[in-house]
């Protein structure tokens, strides 16, 4: 019995360690900082575009979104 | 506060490399300003800190609901994910000629390295662009650093070490962003080397509790370029309400 539930939590173990999503090649998004060279790459490739925005500082201490 | 639930997931990463992504920083252009508060403004009709869209190549149709983020506009990062992937298959992208993505200037991209908590590298004149954008965009280094130019109107001096060097300077940046340190000098020819390098320089992460805290008890101010109209927050970037 204590064999298989050990079996048994092995195999939960693994399940789950396989289920974590791999990494997208490379690091996070690659972001263009300003309007205007995001958007003329936008033009030039005819690709979509993803924006966000947000002020580099939390209640005006930097370094913090 | 940036988003940290969508726009770091894997899946959302993958999906965004048939994007061109932008990201600005908010209060910091007044002609930025009027683009975003053309895609998405508050209740009270004015620019708020944080804005989000998925738009149209020439960037003046949106292509999702608009918000302050993604969650305004889908319920979890699968239906975010399966949008992204149906209108990028409505596109045929074209084959351009790579550039550097930068920010605007010195001083915002060594805070939006800090806040990231990635290196910043700094091409030390703009003739490297070129030499290193496919560099930038290869899947070793994509995502890993955020970029910015020398010009003739930014100071080096808050870089310590940086002085006459040329290259790929790679900066770490102090927590608070407001000062970095030179951790390489990579030359062009050696793309080994920056990968190296950028692991070198990663910026030290606190607690945002106490990151905020500190800050404020020390008399760290982020200074604004354009007045803050976020309901949230005074025209100094202090908030309105608390402490």
């Amino acid at each position: 019995y204590h064999e298989a539930m050990k079996k048994s939590i092995f195999m939960v173990l693994v399940s789950f360690l396989l289920s974590l999503p791999a990494s997208a090649a490379g690091g996070g998004i690659q972001w263009y900082g300003t309007w205007e060279q995001g958007v003329a790459a936008a033009r030039a490739s005819n690709r979509p575009i993803l924006l966000v925005s947000g002020a580099p500082a939390c209640r005006s201490v930097p370094g913090i979104w | 506060m940036m988003d940290r639930s969508f726009l770091s997931q894997p899946e959302v990463i993958a999906a965004s490399r048939k994007f061109v992504c932008i990201r600005l920083a908010t209060y910091e252009s007044a002609e930025e300003a009027a683009v975003m508060s053309r895609i998405f403004v508050g209740r009270g009709g004015r620019l708020e800190n944080t804005v989000f869209a998925l738009l149209t190549p020439d960037g003046q149709t949106p292509l999702s609901r608009t918000g302050r983020s993604p969650d305004f506009a889908f319920r979890d990062t699968t239906e975010m994910v399966s949008a992204m992937q149906r209108i990028a298959s409505q596109y045929t992208p074209r084959v351009t000629a790579p550039d550097v993505p930068v920010m605007a200037n010195l001083r915002v991209a060594l805070d939006v390295a800090a806040c990231d908590h990635l290196p910043l590298v700094v091409l030390s004149s703009d003739d490297l662009r070129s030499r290193v954008a496919s560099l930038v965009w290869s899947d070793a280094i994509i995502g890993r650093a955020i970029y910015a130019v020398a010009s003739g109107t930014d100071s080096m001096s808050a870089i310590s070490g940086a002085a006459g060097k040329t290259g790929l300077l790679v900066v770490k940046p102090d927590v608070y962003g407001l000062k970095g340190t030179l951790v390489a000098a990579v030359s062009p020819s050696r793309p080994d080397q920056l990968a190296v390098a950028l692991s070198d320089a990663l910026p030290q992460r606190d607690m945002a509790r106490e990151h905020i805290a500190e800050g404020r008890a020390q008399g760290i101010r982020w200074h604004f370029e354009i007045p803050v109209t976020d309901p949230q927050g005074n025209p100094d970037g202090t908030p309105r309400f608390g402490p």
